[in-house]
């Protein structure tokens, strides 16, 4: 009998980390988009995760709503953040854009702390776990449901890359005004690239939710968006396997390294530094973080 | 300033006299504080440069700007970006490149970073191209460029000056912008102080003894 227990313990364990690691792809596909694809860098992502995983726990908590609605709407209403976000970023560049995303994310985890109706500080409980046909999903076809999804979001990365819109997504990131001479509609080929990137971190919010069955705000703070951008950074912008690759490595670590666990954050930001200073494409990158700080540091140091 | 159909006009000028914002304003890169821009009788001063390509104006910047991770035929492609792939047009504009340019044909598949300096300016000019513009507007065409290829890239501005294309180009190298241009304007400080013919201009003291070395 212990026996078993501990197998299925493990079971378990794996398969929340299997989990863990799925939504962390997710985001870090659905920042490629943005910062990878289109060359937007952004700090503040996950702003758009926890706008979905709020918009899921409300739907199904108080408005009654089946899980299978509030994915889909989850994605929407990050989406529509993120268009507005979007069009912050028609006025303002690079660092000046990382740095109001990043603001963003504060405004947005202070609004869930503050206001009542997102349960303020004690956060939203008791979220239902999704169910079809009756069938109530334990962990094994949680785990079935994130993995679909993630592969989905794959393949549509994939598709992207070869439309006329992952074309301009390029070219836009290679060089805005040539871009703009060129008669590409620069400003909303960024407000679509803002929509999809925010759109699937909120589907991933919405997975988050439904997985974890309680958010607080401090869930999606400032720390998650750097957590996630390190990634995508060390497994390389503006291709999928970097993304993917990225986020497996470093949402694997901590579960590997135990002891680094609670200097993960240390490690994150240290990494992202260090991998902006030697090797800006990362991984298995096709482009640099547009944050020019980073950029002069080397440049300071010769100087 | 005007330019008539056909024509080959050159704003020559030292550093810092206007002539890249001249030229960007009339792309719609820079918005105009003052005055109007005619195209064809139609005002654009205010119209998005999107939607002057479509009226057929093209831009060639200074320093190229060819998109560096793409390939030669990505950047083409999105010289003609307007255009669906169904389009014949676009063929249209990849045969009209690939015939005056050969080089870019044989090199298609490459990034455009791994061309030398006077491939990525036929690259350049290929790409504004493509979506088969009335007005070419040239921005410092022999920059970064050596003698060779500054000649080679005004031979083929020329050669398509002379099948119909009207281009407007700004110019440091005086010499050779007024020898090819039909007519030209001087431009001081964000000011036009000179315009006339290429011969006048070439005969004109103050030109020879400021631009035209003596």
């Amino acid at each position: 009998m212990p026996e078993r227990v501990v197998a299925e313990v493990s079971l378990y364990y794996y398969l929340v980390v299997g989990i863990t690691l799925g939504l962390y792809s997710l985001l870090s596909l659905s920042l490629n988009i943005i910062t990878g694809y289109a060359g937007q860098p952004t700090l503040g992502h996950a702003a758009f995760f926890g706008i979905g995983a709020y918009t899921s726990a409300l739907l199904t908590t108080r408005a009654g709503l089946n899980f299978w609605l509030a994915l889909p709407l989850s994605f929407l209403t990050a989406a529509l953040v993120g268009w507005v976000v979007g069009l912050a970023s028609l006025r303002v560049k690079e660092d000046f854009l990382a740095i109001t995303t990043m603001g963003i994310n504060f405004v947005v985890v202070s609004f869930f702390l503050y206001s009542p109706y997102f349960g303020g500080a004690l956060g939203l409980g008791n979220i239902p776990a999704p169910a079809l046909f009756g069938f109530n999903f334990d962990k094994t076809a949680y785990f079935g449901l994130v993995a679909v999804v993630t592969i989905t979001v794959v393949l549509f990365s994939r598709f992207l890359e070869k439309t006329w819109m992952g074309l301009a997504f390029r070219a836009l990131r290679d060089d805005e005004e040539a871009a703009l001479a060129n008669g590409i509609k620069v400003q909303a080929f960024k407000l679509w690239a803002f929509v999809l990137g925010t759109g699937l971190a909120g589907l991933a919010g919405s997975l988050y939710a439904h997985h974890i069955t309680f958010i607080s705000a401090g869930d999606f703070g400032f720390p998650l968006s750097i957590t996630v951008l390190a990634m995508a950074v060390f497994g390389g912008l503006g291709t999928v396997e970097g993304a993917l690759a990225g986020a497996l490595i470093l949402g694997l670590a901590p579960e590997v390294f135990r002891f680094l666990a609670d200097y993960r954050m240390l490690v994150y930001g240290g990494l992202l530094v260090v991998m902006m200073l030697f090797k800006p494409s990362g991984l298995l990158g096709r482009t640099e973080l547009k944050i020019n700080l980073f950029r002069r540091l080397p440049a300071r140091r010769r100087g | 300033m005007r330019v008539e159909a056909g024509e080959w006009v050159s704003i020559i000028g030292a550093n810092g006299a206007g002539k890249t914002t001249t030229i960007k304003t009339i792309m719609g890169l820079v918005t105009a504080r003052r005055g109007k821009i005619l195209f064809n009788g139609r005002d654009i001063t205010n119209l998005p440069p999107w939607e002057r390509v479509e009226l057929g104006i093209s831009y060639v910047p200074e320093g190229r700007r060819i998109f560096p991770e793409l390939t030669v035929e990505e950047n083409l492609r999105l010289g003609a970006f307007r255009l669906t792939n169904r389009d014949p047009r676009l063929k249209e504009g990849f045969e009209r490149v690939y015939q005056l340019f050969p080089r870019l044909a044989e090199r298609r598949r490459q990034l455009g970073r791994t061309l030398s300096g006077g491939e990525q300016q036929m690259l350049a000019l290929g790409r504004a191209l493509m979506p088969g513009p009335r007005l070419l507007l040239i921005d410092e065409i022999s920059m970064g460029l050596m003698p060779l290829a500054v000649n080679q890239a005004f031979h083929s501005l020329w050669e398509l000056n002379r099948q119909g294309m009207t281009i407007l180009l700004v110019e440091q190298n005086a010499r050779k912008a007024i020898g090819y241009a039909t007519r030209g304007y001087v431009l001081e400080t964000g000011r036009l102080v000179l315009a006339g013919t290429a011969a006048e201009l070439a005969e004109n003291p103050r030109v020879r003894e400021a631009y035209l070395g003596g």
